[in-house]
């Protein structure tokens, strides 16, 4: 299946007078897709617009190829939400609720009341599924979001800020199984403000600001550097002379040596040189910029 | 209550002292001893561990069943003057949602007695970068916006002791970098910044130190490096990358720094007890092999990994 | 010496790759999910109290009359059943099925709204009418049920009573149960209109009840008051007298005395038929307004 997960031609929104979405052009492959953007940037905005929730002032969107404004059963029978604010019925079971978001999709009601137990198993809920939603805690609903979100076995979810409120291990679970969604032929698009798990989970990123796309494309592609990172036990000072008396060029950030070289490979020339030298390695590898950098480098703010 | 053990700060204005908090039979909090001094120190815990309490006893909400915290030195609650001292931000939304940003900041400002409350708002206000929309009411605000104001509130009154619950949920990128920048120069010029959140990235890049409380009790404290050395018992992660690795793999092995190796899609995991001594020899061991090394690096020195093996010590 | 053999299965994720019915089921499981909601099934106790109550003291009198007519040798219906026949037996109904939407249509409507379901419902292949026709439907498919059902065994138990035959009377007395449907849907869409519409702008149940009820109680006397002032065009101050309009139709279907201010104040009955129906017009028009946007 060839058909981007997600294009936009000409797409602008307005609430009235303020412009939320002003002319994006995007085209993302299939994939694990991260969404990133201030407050107020259009994130929002875009989800509903691809659910069909909003229909857009000018311009249009497409959906695994399709545009919800021309069939919006189609797009809507293959995508899964995960939304940022509760979407619970706190008077139902997890297990009840969960087996009627998949008859929801369709599914008939023997095959929904099994898929939604081997999903809530997935997502870690055993015996407290049986316990209504209004008893759980904000770790357990994440999870029964997560869990009505791919309980239909959609091809492409949206997970709007599926980590908020959870602690460390909660977090970690969460990161973890949104990982894993790939490998279930599921596509993911993430739409966060917590950069670090962005990297974490996705491939491409599309970056928002104001209401128009600031990049869109593969992160690796945005944060490689072509730089080395060393970082030693000791004093760095002496290898950083011999890398340089060796034709690269250097760069001193506290403990860490930045290394570059035209001539050479700048790793096989480090490994030489600490071999040589007999130094002690604490921490080497390719040097990348954060998505934070990129963005805040980008974002103008005072 | 040794100044040596690094639960305890030098210069302490908030100390805890042996305090144990239960409600019925759950005991939220079980003897934690540890102290605050200038400077930021990050408050970590699982949902549910006595984090939560802990902080609700800082700041004089509620009293310990047991033991004592003081803030410069006097208990929170007896002496009325001792909340000008703390300034919190808890993690509920604790708004007034009819009112303008500015005007919520000037109430708070007002109910710490100040005498020029408008003005003093307004300067908080402007440290928060909250300036534009501060004459929208609050119930409008987003998530972020809501934070700032609670941050605002807070330092309205200029205490010296600052509190924050989860301060940066909802806020984004730009936001968040700049709440860091702020918590991180109030912490510069002197003031005791605690900050307790669960994204363990952001506070690993705030602060070096940090008190872990798990099941109520103080799991860990002090500089995060430290705190995973004093982990002795358990072995550091190495992830190596080469272009041989399967023969990078088995010299390893042969070296006596390593406890073990594992190759998993094209990549060496190696465990050892002696990471200085695995350091010394890996550049020697590459070239030896005319192998690329790209990467070495160790995989369980994040606050997140040390936080991991904490909780799961039980 | 035969071959072991052994198998270790998958206990990862499984795509599935069964049977979907499309919009279809998704409605379908709206209508049922609806239903439940409103019996208050598969939920807590105690939100069982209320409409159980009442659907009991809906059908018992017409089980317990049945019941009893069959005991006493010497008995006709109409005469002598202490409520009468359908017609009666609609109209005490009718304070029942009042009751019964009030806490019924807010149950349907705002706890999807307020605890942000409807997100889910987004993400569905469904559109925000599927979903007002829906819950409207679930609605109206209960409260039928429970007012028809008595109606029909009271139907069966006057038939076999009947001293001309049980096969004749079943035959000959058909149009009563036409007049019976055409006045129970006079009922629900009446009272249920009002109740769907309040549901949707309200926050919270408790209150969406409370004010539905005051209005519907309150119209009467207030189209009273009506009557009674003279200003030209003051008459047309009872057609708001909503719960008088299904009571209207009920007379005019069964052929009956006609009551109630809007009759007084010298309108046709068609003039009730023509509130009920503007109000469902109404109803679904913000209704679908309001969901659009969230749907």
């Amino acid at each position: 299946m060839d058909a981007p997960a997600i294009s936009a031609h000409g797409l602008g929104h307005a609430y009235g007078d303020f412009v939320a979405l002003h002319h994006l052009d995007l085209e993302v492959p299939p994939g694990r897709i991260g969404l990133v953007g201030a407050n107020g940037a259009g994130k929002t905005t875009l989800i509903r617009i691809l659910l069909g929730i909003l229909t857009p002032t000018v311009g249009n969107v497409a959906v695994l190829g399709v545009d919800p404004e021309e069939d919006l059963i189609q797009v809507r029978n293959r995508v899964g939400y995960m939304p940022e604010d509760d979407c619970l019925p706190l008077d139902q079971s997890a297990a009840d609720f969960v087996a009627y978001a998949a008859e929801l999709a369709g599914i008939p009601t023997r095959e929904s009341r099994q898929r939604a137990s081997d999903i809530l198993t997935m997502v870690g809920l055993h015996e407290e599924r049986f316990r209504y939603l209004g008893d759980f805690s904000t770790g357990m609903k994440q999870r029964a979001m997560l869990a009505q979100a791919i309980v239909h076995d959609p091809e492409i979810v949206f997970l709007d800020e599926p980590t908020a409120g959870l602690d460390p291990a909660g977090r970690e679970e969460m990161l973890e199984l949104i990982g894993r969604l790939g490998g279930f032929g599921i596509n993911v698009l993430v739409s966060s403000h917590v950069l670090p798990d962005i990297e974490r989970t996705c491939d491409w990123v599309v970056m928002l600001d104001g209401g128009q796309v600031l990049r869109n494309g593969p992160i690796s592609g945005l944060t490689d550097t072509g730089l080395v990172e060393i970082e030693l036990i000791d004093d760095p000072a002496l290898i950083a002379e011999e890398l340089t008396r060796r034709g690269a060029t250097v760069e001193l950030q506290g403990n860490s040596i930045i290394l570059a070289s035209n001539n050479v490979d700048p790793f096989l020339l480090a490994r030489d040189v600490l071999a040589d030298s007999g130094a002690t390695l604490r921490r080497m590898g390719p040097r990348s910029t954060t998505l934070e950098d990129i963005f805040l480098g980008e974002v103008p703010h005072d | 209550m040794t100044v040596a053990s690094p639960a305890f700060a030098a210069n302490p204005s908030v100390e805890v002292d042996d305090v144990s908090k239960w409600f019925g039979q759950k005991v939220a909090v079980s003897g934690v001893s540890c102290s605050f001094g200038p400077g930021l120190t990050g408050l970590l815990g699982p949902n549910g561990a006595g984090k939560t309490t802990l902080l609700r006893m800082l700041t004089g909400l509620i009293l310990p069943s047991q033991g004592a915290v003081l803030i410069k030195g006097q208990p929170p609650r007896t002496n009325v003057a001792r909340y000008r001292e703390i300034g919190f931000v808890p993690e509920e939304s604790a708004l007034y949602t009819n009112l303008t940003g500015q005007e919520y900041v000037a109430y708070a400002a007002r109910l710490s007695g100040i005498s020029n409350p408008d003005q003093v708002a307004r300067r908080a206000i402007d440290i928060v970068e909250l300036g534009d929309a501060s004459d929208r009411a609050v119930g409008g605000y987003s998530k972020g916006m809501r934070q700032r104001a609670k941050v605002a509130a807070a330092l309205v009154h200029d205490p010296e002791i600052l509190v924050l619950d989860e301060p940066l949920n909802g806020t984004d990128p730009v936001q968040r970098a700049h709440l860091i920048t702020l918590f991180q120069e109030l912490a510069s010029r002197g003031n005791t910044v605690i900050v307790s959140s669960h994204v363990l990235q952001e506070v690993e890049r705030m602060t070096d130190r940090v008190i872990a409380i798990v099941d109520g009790k103080l799991a860990a404290a002090g500089d995060i490096s430290a705190i995973r050395r004093a982990m002795s018992d358990i072995p550091y992660r190495v992830a190596v990358d080469c272009d041989r690795p399967r023969q990078l793999g088995a010299a390893l092995l042969g070296n006596d720094a390593v406890n073990s190796v594992s190759v998993e899609d094209g990549r060496i995991h190696v465990e050892t007890s002696d990471l200085a001594g695995l350091g010394k020899v890996i550049a020697g061991l590459s070239r030896d092999l005319d192998t690329r090394l790209s990467r070495f690096s160790p995989e369980d020195e994040s606050l997140e990994s040390v936080f991991r093996y904490l909780v799961g010590r039980r | 010496m035969t071959e072991q053999t052994g198998a270790v299965f998958d206990l990862g994720y499984k795509p599935y790759e069964g049977t979907r019915l499309g919009r279809s089921g998704a409605i379908r499981a709206i209508i049922k999910d609806g239903m439940r909601r409103v019996m208050g099934l598969r939920r807590k106790a105690r939100k069982k109290v209320y409409p159980w109550t009442l659907v009991v003291l809906l059908a018992l009198p017409a089980i317990v009359f049945v019941g009893l007519a069959f005991f006493l040798s010497t008995f006709s219906p109409e005469a002598d059943s202490p409520f009468g026949g359908h017609s009666e037996y609609l109209g005490l109904s009718g304070a029942i099925v009042m009751l019964f939407v009030a806490l019924a249509a807010p149950e349907l409507l705002i706890s999807d709204r307020e605890q942000g379901v409807l997100s889910v419902y987004s993400s569905r292949p469904i559109t925000a009418w599927d979903y007002i026709a829906a819950r409207a439907g679930a609605l109206f498919a209960v409260v039928a049920t429970f007012v028809l059902a008595p109606n029909i065994l009271m139907y069966f138990g006057f038939a076999a009573l009947d001293s001309e035959g049980m096969a004749s009377a079943l035959v000959g007395n058909l149009d009563d149960l036409g007049k019976v449907l055409l006045t129970t849907i006079a009922y629900i869409v009446g009272y249920g209109a009002p109740a769907l519409l309040i549901a949707t702008y309200a926050k919270r149940t408790g209150p969406a009840a409370g004010i539905y009820l005051a209005i519907m109680f309150g119209s009467a006397g207030f189209a009273e008051a009506f009557q009674n002032v003279s200003f030209a065009g003051a008459r047309f101050g009872t057609l708001l007298s909503f719960l008088q309009h299904p009571e209207v139709i009920r007379n005019w279907v069964f052929d009956q005395a006609q009551t109630g201010a809007p009759i007084e104040a010298g309108f046709d009955p068609w003039a009730s038929l023509l509130v009920i129906v503007a109000v469902a017009v109404l109803t679904t028009v913000l209704m679908y307004r309001r969901y659009r946007v969230e749907l």
